[in-house]
């Protein structure tokens, strides 16, 4: 199904790389308030360094590389899986130098595996660091999707891609001599699954970068409408996924294309150039042809296959040997209908050879239908270029019995330079436009910061003009009462007609307004005191009741006056509490106050004390005129008045509540509001109780 | 004949202290806590001129303002508004309901007087 990925190594690995990329990108570009649940930084380094990784493999397959290369190679892959290492260690222990032991022990485990050369470093680099790390994130995102409401299944999903990917990347590792990269690598996964296993891994990559698009909140679709820029268009997130996608696919049919028109090229000029590299290798190839077909038509190998004896055997292997030198293979190999391997002129591992079962290898497949088999490893930074021939015996009734097949090592790499120029032309496309695309969700972010950070302000500079003007109203009132009464008082042309009670009266009026604007200049002070934190508390374990009782009967001839009715219940009397008097005292007046300035005549005010386990609750509830939902969240900021309270009502500076809330707070207690429009509001604080809480 | 201002005023305080310095100059004075009704004691007698709050309950000063000037028979009432609110907001919007003059509360009785005077007559 997927045998059109096998002569594209370079595009897969290209593909592989751009997905990193894109994670790398969406990782960066997540913005800050989803950045602090997970390191995802760290996360955006490794796929970065994946994606370099990835692209060096490009050039490693079309020419020859050395040493250095392969050790610089397999340090960034080390340097990547050390991010995706501090990713999980981040992600876990949420702090900056927890878990540290992690890397010594992964250091140790990669040294004690390394007497391997190259290829045991990148598979055991993989085993000790690539699989743990990757489950240890998918853990750590896991976790971090348990917390979360809105984006649970988008982190769930993510965090089963990383174990996909921990599996993938970690355990299918590069072949080598020891267990399990003798038995589990990338080359039998090719065999068994019959494409390679770096595009499983693109696929996986893409998934992962895609996934995590979607923990972004895509800002195109939101209401956000903002008239004062204007984009060509809007970067939907399927927009974006779509074109890239579609970019990959026509780089990729461009890049087939362009190998097609230079391989005709190629073949013109092969006949006009007999000793060209690719004339060479043709060579090579045929010749390996021909010594299978040859080597096929001799009875002794055919008796060595139905027979099996030892003499036999070794009257094959001589054939075997010749016709190997003679095509210059690396090993010639035979073996049976079932595709063991009944003998090997490259007895260099004799062990692993002997009865190892060769029938998952599509040369064999093929050879084995009758078909002439081909296998090719395309050869990367570790592996050498392979190219295997399988080729059918027959017996003398036409049956297969068995196969012959040749091992080759080509030296010769060609550079596939239309393809290269393809690629680095599709990268380049691809780069640029998800970068544009980047720098755009950047932009749109920024502006709704902005706008965000706008609107706030705008709030806050209302709220305190609101302030401002109920304040010098409220400073103003009784000042102009006053003023007026001592004014009466003092001039002659005012006071000419005016009674011993008028006087009496306009004395009154002095007394009562210097009252209130003390308790406003009170109220200024307090609030300005619970700000800047500096309100002083006196606990006290005391009998609230008395106090309570005391308050209650102060306010009561007001409540008289508005024909409100008050009502008091207690569960236990004395009612004994660790608390503040003077503060509680505090509370409750304006709480109780506010309570009959907002209800109407012949309403009703309840004022209820009760006890759970922790704390003394108290509830001052009442029949007014309630409180919309929009106000309840704003009701205790700093110089809010509720709607109702705005237009219909004239006393309150907006303080009351800021202050009880204040003062609750100070007090280690809460307060909270329900309310009804229409039907009644009831205000509940707590005040905890450590006496009850300690049993 | 005694000229009648009526007052307008939401604090109690205000408007006794208030009526009780005008009716020392010998002004008859109607009182009214809230600016809904103002017809009905417009109706009842002859409005020489009004003083009126900003910030009152339900409907506020400017809507008062604005009711009397688009009345057909006391659209020529005077008004003098005053307020504890004194920013320029109040005054512009106080300025365009043809409020004659605009008072800063604590009220100067005797520039109220004055004005007072200067309006109706004593």
């Amino acid at each position: 199904m997927l045998k059109f990925l096998q002569g594209q190594y370079d595009y897969i690995y290209f593909f592989y790389g751009l997905s990193f990329l894109y994670l790398f990108i969406v990782c960066f570009t997540l913005e800050k308030e989803k950045l602090g649940k997970l390191p995802w930084f760290s996360l955006g380094l490794f796929a970065l360094l994946h994606t370099f990784n990835e692209w060096m493999e490009i050039y490693a397959i079309n020419t020859e590389v050395g040493r250095i290369f392969s050790i610089i190679h397999l340090g960034v892959l080390a340097a990547a899986y050390l991010f995706l290492l501090e990713f999980a260690r981040k992600g876990i222990w949420r702090a900056k130098y927890r878990g540290l032991w992690m890397y010594p022990v992964a250091f140790f485990l990669i040294l004690l595996t390394n007497q391997h050369g190259i290829n045991g470093l990148a598979s055991s680099l993989r085993y000790f660091l690539g699989l743990p790390a990757g489950l240890l994130s998918a853990f750590s995102i896991y976790r971090v999707s348990n917390r979360e409401v809105r984006d649970r299944k988008v982190l769930q999903v993510l965090s089963v891609l990383m174990v996909f990917y921990a599996f993938t990347s970690g355990l299918i590792a590069p072949k080598s001599e020891f267990f399990p990269g003798n038995w589990i690598n990338s080359e039998s996964f090719n065999y068994t699954f019959g494409f390679p296993v770096q595009f499983l891994r693109g696929l996986i990559a893409l998934s992962l970068a895609v996934t995590l698009w979607y923990y972004s909140p895509n800002l195109a679709d939101s209401e956000y409408n903002p008239h004062n820029y204007r984009l060509p268009f809007k970067p939907t997130k399927w927009i974006i996924m779509f074109s890239l996608v579609a970019l990959i696919g026509i780089g990729w049919v461009f890049t087939n294309y362009l190998d097609y028109y230079a391989g005709i090229q190629i073949i013109k000029n092969t006949k006009a150039n007999r000793n060209s590299p690719l004339n060479k290798l043709i060579g090579e190839l045929t010749r390996i042809e021909q010594s299978a077909y040859l080597l096929s038509r001799f009875s002794a190998v055919k008796i060595a296959l139905t027979s099996l004896k030892t003499e036999d055997i070794d009257k094959a292997l001589v054939l075997m040997n010749k016709y190997r030198d003679r095509c210059e293979a690396f090993d010639a190999l035979l073996l049976d209908a079932r595709g063991n391997v009944v003998t090997s002129t490259d007895w260099s591992l004799p062990e692993s050879k002997a009865n190892k079962s060769y029938s998952n290898l599509a040369y064999f497949k093929d050879a084995i239908k009758g078909q002439t088999g081909y296998y090719f490893v395309p050869g990367d930074t570790y592996n050498e270029r392979v190219y295997y021939v399988g080729f059918p015996l027959k017996n003398d009734e036409d049956k297969i019995i068995g196969v012959i097949a040749f091992k080759k090592i080509i030296s010769v790499k060609p550079i596939m330079k239309y393809r290269l120029i393809s690629i680095v032309v599709t990268m380049f496309v691809c780069i640029i436009t998800m970068v544009f695309f980047a720098v755009l969700r950047r932009r749109e972010n920024l502006i709704e910061y902005i706008e965000d950070a706008h609107s706030k302000l705008k709030t806050v500079d209302q709220m305190k003009t609101d302030f401002i003007s109920i304040v010098s109203h409220e400073l103003r009132t009784p000042l102009t009462a006053i003023n007026n009464a001592v004014s009466i008082l003092i001039k002659k042309e005012l006071n000419k007609n005016i009674s011993e009670e008028n006087k009496k009266e306009l004395l009154e009026i002095i007394l009562k307004n210097t009252n209130r604007q003390t308790r406003m200049v009170n109220d200024l002070l307090d609030v300005s005191k619970i700000e800047a934190g500096v309100i002083n508390v006196a606990m006290e374990n005391s009998n609230v009741l008395d106090m309570v009782k005391e308050v209650f009967s102060s306010l009561e001839p007001v409540a008289k006056e508005k024909e409100i009715q008050m009502k008091f219940i207690c569960e236990k009397d004395p009612f004994i509490l660790e608390h503040d008097p003077e503060h509680l005292r505090r509370i409750l007046t304006n709480l109780i106050v506010n309570a009959i300035n907002f209800t109407p005549k012949n309403g009703q005010v309840c004022l209820k004390i009760e006890s759970d386990q922790d704390n003394a609750i108290f509830r001052v509830s009442d029949t007014g005129i309630g409180i919309c939902e929009e106000d309840k969240e704003k009701l205790f900021n700093k110089f809010y008045r509720a709607t109702e309270a705005k237009t219909r009502y004239k006393a309150g500076s907006g303080l009351g509540l800021v202050i009880a809330k204040g003062l609750v707070e100070i007090q280690k207690g809460k307060i909270w509001v329900e309310s009804t429009l229409g039907k009644g509001s009831c205000f509940t604080f707590t005040i905890p109780n450590k006496k009850i809480s300690y049993i | 004949m005694k000229k009648r201002i009526l007052i307008i005023d939401d604090e109690a305080d205000i408007l006794m202290t208030t009526k009780l310095a005008l009716e020392s100059h010998g002004y008859e004075v109607d009182t009214a806590e809230t600016g809904e009704n103002w017809i009905s004691k417009f109706d009842k007698q002859a409005v020489d001129l009004l003083l009126l709050d900003l910030r009152l309950p339900n409907k506020n000063g400017f809507q008062v303002a604005r009711e009397i000037k688009s009345h057909e028979l006391y659209k020529k009432t005077p008004i003098i508004a005053f307020s504890a609110m004194s920013d320029a907001t109040s005054r512009q919007i106080a300025a365009r309901s043809d409020v004659l003059e605009f008072i800063d509360k604590p009220i100067d009785l005797d520039k109220l007087l004055f004005y007072i005077k200067d309006i109706v007559g004593s």
